[in-house]
């Protein structure tokens, strides 16, 4: 099958603002994915296209993009789910709320800033054992926050969020899941004080459960839930 | 500024599913119902305090223009009701998240089943008014008065931009900052997180029913018809004021409680909570200059506390609306 | 315009399990800076699955000592025992710490770290399969990545990401520090250390069928062929048969166990002709070997480089009835035992594997060679040990050995964790004695004519072609079916392609501000060098071992080839040694691969 890329370009070395370029490719499998066919714009069309990547099959989470109007990751996406017929399009953009700096690339530190923020690291409730062994944790108790271990920082669901399209400071989805992860984790002992710093004007508050969030997670992770779970933690406690 | 563009372009542009569409919804009937309750808390004053201007107030309500901004009063009203008993739901139990989709859908098809026997009905006390032949303000007319209000708007915020201005001069403030981040926890905003879900648990019931006797059981046009039920009383409204209708039901008195005062009351208290701090949660989504977004949350606390006072002192105050006094008035001005 | 200078005492290049490691340990007692030229989070530790190996014995008896046998038999009996005994007595210890330090791990029901059985982990008593690999679902690599990124931000660690090492800076024989790429501004910055550790990774992107990320290219190994450092064992490369055609992803062989079959593009279940006796279920390089044939003699599907693995009932059911079975299967049957498999396939490929077969082919997967180091993570100059002074290595880029000619699974984050840990401890003790070596003259000269030469090459060579060349000359003819005749012609293709690309190479972006194109050009360069090396090393060890297997040489050769080979890159020339005796301090004598 055909594909015709309408790709946003922006050289920032070159361009005032951003442009539309239009990429066909010929012989395109079904089953072959985003990635790689941008990959073979820029190879075969146009060497300057630039987009971040690594892993290419949907566990980095370097790839995050605006494809047909949704974020998803570039390496997952089948073009056959993008639409049928002989010749298709598709049209690529940047994540939306985060600065672009070239082409399909978009200044992450922001995202990052927001994650660092929430204190995104085990805080032990109590000493390490006394015969130097691990903590003990039950299954169930594992098994609690193991949907928010999943978390790839691919930014798909903050940059999904219409909330933080309007204001960059909110601290995000990503952010909250990753500190939902440590606040029940009952081997944890700083839940309060992540809570503290999520109960702030631009914390969980800025949610308003528009869901756009958890469709948008490559990884399946049920990011509006973990949201509310934190809400009500703020107002009851772990 | 530049983000509720951004906003809005994007959300028409991203292919986000209908939860997406009921948030929209949600804000932009939340918007309309506190614009019109800032106008609704004034005028239903001046029953109290300035009867001729209610009188004119309920004259403009009449008018095909207001009718028509009745119908979307009450859908939004409707909407954002019925939706926000599913975001409490969904906040209530996370776990549930996976049937907000179906959920959403649901408030669409439960409000349009509600909405349509209210259409019909609200259609119907508008056919029956406008076979009376009735004359209407006239749009000019209605434009000054409006005008008022929109005047009114302009000064509070105004107001409100140049004092937050000075203290920005006062606290050795750059114009240009943002609002400063704040990593510790906002307990106004924990507090008014479940206030919110509270009053609108309460609001609902008690607006739909201001809406019935409103709209529904009566229409806008009853409220001057003269020899006409005062609704929710055992009286008769028989000058066919305005002013006398709100008098006959503040004056109702239940077991020796005046029980209209108190539902009004409550409704006023709710719904002026319950919609500023919802300007609030806009404000700070989309004003993100520390002096304008100063300016803006002080307009909305005063705001606030300026409905609330000017509603609770014409609740106290109540009304005169015995047929004498009302003749009175009208020999004592002739 | 001069580069930036900084200055830290120790410096790890690459955030991966190994980088992380080292860098949170070098951080606690000297200032350390971590170049990586990805996020750290996207690095290629993050995709491993199956667990981390290491003699707990949580839920059976397990002792250091059978890991330590099992990874050197596991490595034909080329691992350096004091290697693999390190690995499995500091395995322990270093999985505890990384529990300590908040890695969600399965737990069992009295809530010890979960272990599960792996293939060739044994009890060496009994010879059955142990309960060794520690998991956390099925994403314990990116767990272990998570857990060592947020103890450093934890712990501050300063990170220079979206920094791309390039080049290493030397005072006559002693390291001093590294030269870096700003990607984001096209800035070359100069990293002034005493110690360094390189911990970049493999370089799977040499073939053309990989489970490796694009980013995987061989820095390292480059960077340090060019400065006259020799690589270990670059001739073991581990091939795994059934990788999802196109994305590299592995399959798992459970597949086959429960029926599957190898299909080529006439529906022939081909593994009759190759392995008549148990077809199908024959050990990973014949059946990686037989795949290959049947690729390239034309039998791939549709004419592309994939054979089909079919599990469908109807397929399994009448091969079960061929071979005389009365058994048969159904959807329900394959949906409980492989529900991870049919999970992914479905997702990825929007392939059903109850209803269509699946695309698979052999799969270039982990370097068991690289930059030779000792146990302590010393990176060596010469065969017999001479110590490149403040250089160190770890994780797969290194070769200590501790996997010897074929990777045991579940192996590779146990030597990320345990050799990054004694990195990042030796460069504390190397810096508090020692004093910074002050940096040559112009220590960014060199490769920022390089970095200038690519950026305005306007040959006719696009890298893509360059690149794609490169792949499947290494996977045709260096891959999981070798001889002397096609090992030849690869090393004569590769320095064909060097010469391609030093002098006719074209690349259209001429920026400064994230230039991928020069990047990815650049990486081309390491990559040809790295197969260049890989290719004549292939060459010169006339014998079959572990995951290096020549039709021509189709035994193991204990008497001449129980070493390890050293490789120098002299221009277009590979210069080897083999004479480094494999270390054999646990008195683990060689015995018959058998499983």
């Amino acid at each position: 099958m055909k594909v015709t890329f309408r790709i946003r370009r922006f050289n920032p070395e070159k361009d005032s603002k951003p442009w539309w370029g239009e990429y066909t490719l010929d012989n395109v499998d079904p089953i072959d994915r985003v990635l790689e066919l941008l990959h073979r714009v820029k190879w075969e069309q146009d060497g300057t296209l630039t987009l971040r990547r690594s892993c290419a099959h949907g566990v980095c989470g370097s790839d995050a993009m605006r494809i047909n109007g949704v974020n998803r990751l570039a390496c997952k996406m089948l073009v056959k789910t993008l639409g049928a017929g002989d010749h298709i399009k598709v049209q690529v953009e940047p994540i939306l709320g985060l600065p672009v700096i070239k082409d399909l690339v978009v200044d992450m530190e922001p995202f990052f800033d927001h994650y660092r923020a929430v204190m995104p690291y085990f805080m032990p409730k109590e000493h390490v054992p006394a015969d130097g062994r691990e903590r003990l944790q039950s299954p169930a108790d594992r098994e609690r926050f193991d949907d928010t271990t999943k978390c790839i920082l691919c930014a798909c669901c903050t940059t999904s969020c219409p909330s933080f399209w309007a204001n960059g400071k909110y601290v995000g989805p990503a952010a909250i899941v990753q500190a939902h992860r440590f606040i029940f984790d009952t081997r944890d002992g700083a839940a309060a004080q992540r809570l503290n710093i999520l109960a702030e004007p631009d914390g969980v508050w800025r949610c308003r459960t528009i869901f756009n969030c958890t469709p948008a997670c490559p990884r399946e992770i049920e990011v509006t839930r973990a949201i509310g779970e934190v809400k009500l933690a703020i107002q009851r406690g772990v | 500024m530049a983000t509720i563009v951004t906003t809005v372009t994007e959300v028409l542009r991203y292919r986000g599913k209908i939860g997406q569409w009921s948030w929209v919804f949600h804000r932009v009937s939340g918007l309309g119902i506190v614009l019109f309750v800032c106008l609704h808390v004034v005028d239903t004053s001046w029953a109290a305090f300035y009867p001729d201007l209610y009188k004119q107030a309920i004259a403009e309500y009449q008018s095909p223009l207001f009718t028509i901004g009745e119908f979307f009063l009450v859908a939004a009203v409707v909407y954002h009701a019925i939706n926000g008993y599913r975001i409490i739901v969904l906040d209530r139990r996370p776990h549930l998240w996976h049937l907000q989709q179906r959920a959403a859908v649901l408030v669409f098809v439960v409000v349009g089943i509600i909405l349509i026997p209210v259409f019909v009905l609200m259609f119907g006390h508008v056919l029956d008014y406008y076979d009376t032949d009735p004359e209407f303000v006239s749009i000019a007319e209605i434009a000054e008065t409006q005008a008022q209000f929109a005047i009114g708007f302009v000064v509070i915020v105004g107001a409100a931009l140049i004092l937050s201005f000075l203290q920005a001069i006062i606290n050795g403030e750059n114009i240009s900052d943002p609002i400063p981040g704040m990593r510790r926890a906002s307990q106004l905003d924990i507090w008014f997180w479940k206030f919110m879900r509270v009053s609108g648990l309460l609001i609902l019931p008690l607006v739909f029913g201001h809406l019935a006797m409103m709209h529904v059981i009566m229409g806008v046009f009853d409220i001057t018809a003269a020899g006409g039920d005062v609704i929710g009383t055992d009286l008769v409204n028989q000058s066919g004021s305005a002013v006398e209708f709100v008098g006959d039901r503040w004056n109702f008195l239940v077991a020796g409680v005046a029980v209209w005062r108190l539902y009004d009351g409550a409704l006023l208290g709710l719904i002026v909570l319950h919609g500023f701090y919802g300007l609030r949660l806009v404000v700070n989504d989309y004003a993100h200059n520390r002096v304008v977004n100063r300016a803006l949350n002080w307009a909305i606390v005063f705001g606030a506390a300026g409905l609330i006072l000017v509603g609770s002192a014409a609740l106290f105050a109540g009304v005169e609306n015995t047929a004498e006094a009302l003749l009175q008035n009208i020999v004592a001005r002739s | 315009m001069a580069a930036k200078v900084h200055q830290f005492d120790a410096v790890v290049v690459g955030a991966g399990g190994a980088g992380l490691m080292a860098a949170l340990y070098a951080s606690r007692g000297v200032r350390t800076a971590v170049i990586s030229k990805l996020y750290p989070t996207r690095s290629h530790t993050g995709t491993a699955q199956g667990g981390i190996g290491a003699a707990l014995g949580n839920l059976e008896e397990d002792r250091w000592e059978w890991h330590a046998y099992d990874t050197v038999k596991g490595g034909d009996f080329l691992s350096d025992q004091n290697a693999a005994g390190v690995l499995a007595r500091d395995a322990i210890e270093a999985v505890i710490e990384l529990e300590h330090m908040g890695l969600p791990f399965d737990r069992t029901d009295d809530g010890r770290i979960s272990q599960r059985r792996f293939g060739g982990h044994t009890n060496n008593e009994t010879k059955k399969p142990v309960r060794r690999a520690c998991h956390s679902a099925d994403r314990t690599g990116h767990m272990i990545l998570q857990t060592l990124y947020q103890n450093c931000i934890k712990e501050k660690v300063t990170f220079f990401d979206e920094f791309q090492v390039v080049d290493i800076i030397m005072n006559g024989n002693v390291a001093c520090g590294v030269v870096a790429y700003e990607i984001d501004t096209g800035e070359l910055h100069v990293f002034h250390a005493k110690a360094i550790c390189f911990a970049t990774g493999g370089w799977g992107r040499c073939w053309q069928t990989t489970s490796n990320a694009h980013s995987l290219t061989g820095d390292g190994p480059a960077i340090f062929l060019r400065h006259g450092l020799p690589m270990e064992d670059m001739e073991f490369y581990q091939f795994h048969p059934t990788g999802i055609y196109g994305m590299g992803i592995l399959i798992t062989e459970g597949v086959r166990g429960e029926g599957g079959v190898l299909l080529n593009s006439k529906g022939e279940r081909f593994m009759e002709r190759y392995a008549p006796t148990i077809k199908d279920l024959a050990s990973r390089d014949v059946v990686s070997r037989s795949i290959y044939l049947e690729i390239r003699d034309g039998r791939g599907i549709n004419g592309k480089p994939y054979v089909h693995l079919d599990v469908r009932p109807e397929t399994v059911n009448r091969y079960l009835a061929e071979a005389g079975e009365s058994r048969r299967i159904d959807a329900a049957y394959i949906e409980s035992k492989l529900p991870d498999i049919l999970d992914f396939c479905r997702t990825y490929l929007g392939v059903d594997p109850v209803k269509e077969p699946m695309p698979i082919a052999p799969t270039a997967h982990y370097a068991m060679g690289g930059i030779p180091t000792n146990i302590d993570s010393e990176v060596l100059s010469t065969p017999d040990g001479n110590v490149v002074p403040g250089m160190y290595a770890a994780g797969e880029v290194a070769c200590v050995s501790v996997h010897g000619a074929n990777r045991l699974g579940t192996n590779s984050l146990t030597d990320l964790v345990v050799f990054g840990r004694r990195a990042g401890m030796r460069m504390i003790e190397y810096c508090k004695n020692t004093n910074f070596t002050p940096l040559p003259d112009e220590p960014d000269g060199s490769v920022r004519r390089e970095i200038e030469r690519i950026r305005n090459a306007n040959g006719k060579a696009k890298p893509h072609e360059i690149r794609a060349e490169l792949q499947k000359v290494m996977m045709d003819n260096v891959g999981v079916f070798r001889s002397e005749e096609m090992m030849s012609e690869a090393v004569e293709k590769v320095r064909e392609l060097k010469h391609s690309f030093e002098t006719d190479l074209k690349i259209d972006d001429r920026g400064t501000r994230f230039n991928t194109d020069l990047l990815e050009a650049w990486e081309l360069g390491a990559l040809i060098d790295v197969a260049l090396v890989t290719a004549k090393c292939a060459l010169e060890r006339k014998e079959s071992r572990g995951a290096h297997s020549r039709v021509d040489f189709p035994d193991r050769d204990d008497v001449n080839y129980l070493v390890h080979s050293f490789a120098w890159l002299e221009g277009n020339d590979v210069k080897t040694d083999f004479s480094r005796k494999v270390d054999l301090s646990l008195e683990i004598a060689p015995t018959e691969r058998v499983y």
